[in-house]
């Protein structure tokens, strides 16, 4: 009988599957159920060797591969929960992240263990670095995880307390203070959302699932963890062949890929560059995609060169996992501007519009939209005043029981009368680009770090090809401004899609009456 | 830098980087690691010269072999026309 820990449902899987590919990478290399399952469990007692308790967090600075998946096992496998870094990322993000969660260790790939350390000494953060030599583990197969850990740094963790045991993963997304929020998601939460998966998709055993988004991505949930409940085998890509299109269009039809999860961005691009016409894509029964509005000339271009799949888009933040879906119809017509609904709640959720003054919305109209059920996180890692805001509660005095209280999305949207919804934009000053969550002001406190920079306000744009970012700079007195050094700081510091698209240098910035920066009309004379 | 590489930095300038000071790029600025392009540019960037010099670069890597300064960009150019 499965518990609902993730890896209960993987010791299942193994029972009914042992022979079966689990996991696969570009270059063809696979593990069996079994091998992943024994691997993970080797992991899962080197790492309790090593004085990893159950509730402690490990991070994962490791590329996607078959060891990344047999690590997020082994750690869950300790009761432990898994934070994954973002690998492109500035270290100095990473290190921020490690010491705000608390780690107690980090299993990180070897040819990055200096760049981390490095940070984490700027950080003054100790733990213990275990260095993992990613291509022998790829071809490791039977004895992955049978060498010992190797322990790049042997410290012991500052100040690891552990947390609630049925914490699975905490996932950061850019905060509007200024640096990254950790979002703690649970082995309810997980398997609340992966039971409506299977029951809405169906996998087979015979499926074979692509795992695009990289592991920091709340994408990665669906198609890392759905798939091994299956029985059905997931291909691993790496982020080199994941951004081309000449790569990923041959691999989707080698690989005889059967369901697809990506963000829009990636299936735009397949559409503009894959020379899709060239590939038999017939293999794809489900196309799934999520993080951001798909625009519709996109969309319209993909559906005519791969008319097999059924299309859904997918529709929720990182806080509730996906929490309403729609089946795109089909064919799109010519003459079709505005985008597809985000659909209806799924399964069991119950969602609620709030209007301006605070007032629940009935029947057709427009409102922040707020979700309750099982798949919605408890919160904000270590932010107390974060949570208190993002969730909402109609009885008074009831604002801590989160189990009664709702997660406020932030986002605008309408019901229609088939009480179908539709997002509308933002309420606060977040865009999504390339399915990541970006927080202006997170950029403007990048920018304000660079000594020549008096003022400066980020806006968006949304046009036909998504959102484009704009950074309005006044510099200091006389001093002149290098947009390309700039650009350079921004990605020092910053993941390389929350640069600005363009610079503009300028005079003071417009203010409004109660001196606030008046992004209305920045956002008017671009 | 050849007449290639500037061909090459005035569309790079004129799509992608309309806002920087063109005597700043120089022919060794590292254009992906240091955040000037993205991977759309690259995309983009890739198709322009594969039409324009009428190259093949499909199976480069997007972010570093082929694509990481202008001074890189025409000589990869170069050699794919000579080849």
């Amino acid at each position: 009988m499965a518990g609902h820990r993730l890896h209960h449902h993987l010791a299942t899987s193994v029972d009914r599957w042992p022979q079966r590919p689990a996991v696969e990478d570009v270059g063809g290399r696979q593990l069996s159920y079994l091998q992943l399952h024994r691997a993970s469990l080797r992991l899962a007692a080197q790492l309790r060797d090593a004085g990893v308790r159950a509730g402690d967090r490990i991070g994962l600075c490791l590329p996607k591969s078959l060891p990344a998946v047999a690590a997020i096992y082994g750690i869950l496998g300790c009761d432990a929960a898994y934070v994954p870094l973002d690998r492109t990322a500035p270290m100095e993000r990473n290190a921020h992240i490690v010491a705000d969660c608390a780690m107690a260790g980090i299993l990180v790939a070897s040819d990055q263990v200096d760049a981390l350390a490095t940070a984490l000494d700027a950080q003054g953060y100790r733990l213990p670095l275990w260095g993992v030599d990613v291509e022998a583990a790829s071809q490791a197969t039977e004895g992955l995880f049978a060498e010992p850990l190797a322990p790049a740094r042997e410290e012991t963790a500052d100040s690891a307390v552990p947390a609630d045991d049925d914490l699975a993963y905490i996932l950061y997304t850019s905060g509007s203070t200024g640096g990254p929020k950790g979002v703690m998601l649970s082995h309810r939460n997980a398997d609340a959302f992966l039971g409506w998966c299977g029951r809405t998709f169906e996998p087979r055993p015979e499926d074979r699932f692509s795992s695009h988004a990289p592991l920091h991505f709340d994408l990665s949930i669906l198609d890392l963890h759905l798939p091994l409940r299956h029985g059905a085998c997931v291909l691993l890509i790496d982020a080199a062949s994941g951004r081309d299109p000449a790569r990923l269009a041959p691999l989707i039809a080698d690989r005889k890929l059967t369901i697809w999860y990506s963000a829009p961005s990636t299936l735009a691009l397949l559409a503009q560059f894959g020379h899709l016409e060239r590939h038999d894509l017939s293999a794809l029964r489900l196309l799934l995609f999520a993080g951001e509005v798909f625009p519709i000339k996109h969309l319209r271009r993909l559906l005519q060169q791969v008319p097999t799949p059924r299309y859904f888009n997918l529709y929720g933040p990182t806080e509730t996992n996906v929490c309403t879906f729609y089946e795109i119809p089909k064919p799109i017509t010519a003459d079709r501007r505005q985008p597809f609904p985000i659909g209806a709640p799924c399964g069991s959720l119950e969602i609620l519009l709030l209007d301006d003054g605070g007032r629940v919305v009935d029947g057709d109209g427009q409102g922040e939209l707020l979700v309750r059920g099982d798949t919605v996180a408890a919160g904000y890692w270590n932010l107390p005043e974060a949570n208190t805001k993002a969730f909402w509660t109609c009885e008074q005095g009831a604002k801590n029981d989160r189990a009664s209280a709702w997660y406020r999305t932030g986002d605008w949207v309408r019901r229609d009368s088939d009480g179908l919804l539709h997002f509308l934009g933002r309420r606060d000053r977040m865009v999504k680009r390339r399915g990541f969550r970006i927080e202006l002001d997170e950029i403007e406190a990048c920018l304000y770090r660079h000594d020549d920079v008096a003022e400066v306000a980020v806006v968006a744009h949304a046009d036909d090809d998504g959102v484009r970012i704009e950074a309005v700079l006044h510099p200091r007195q006389g001093a002149n401004l290098s947009i390309l050094q700039l650009r350079q700081l921004v990605h020092r510091h910053l993941p390389a899609y929350m640069c600005p698209d363009r610079f503009r240098v300028g005079g003071p910035l417009p203010r409004t009456s109660t001196g606030k920066v008046d992004y209305p009309t920045l956002q008017g004379a671009s | 830098m050849g007449p290639i590489g500037q061909q090459i930095k005035a569309y790079i300038l004129q799509e992608f980087l309309p806002d920087i000071d063109g005597d700043e790029l120089l022919g060794d600025t590292p254009l992906v690691r240091s955040g000037l392009l993205d991977s759309l540019s690259i995309l983009n960037l890739r198709a322009w010269l594969e039409e324009t010099f009428d190259v093949g670069l499909a199976g480069h890597d997007l972010d570093f072999d082929a694509f990481g300064s202008l001074d890189e960009i025409a000589a990869l150019v170069i050699s794919k026309r000579s080849g």
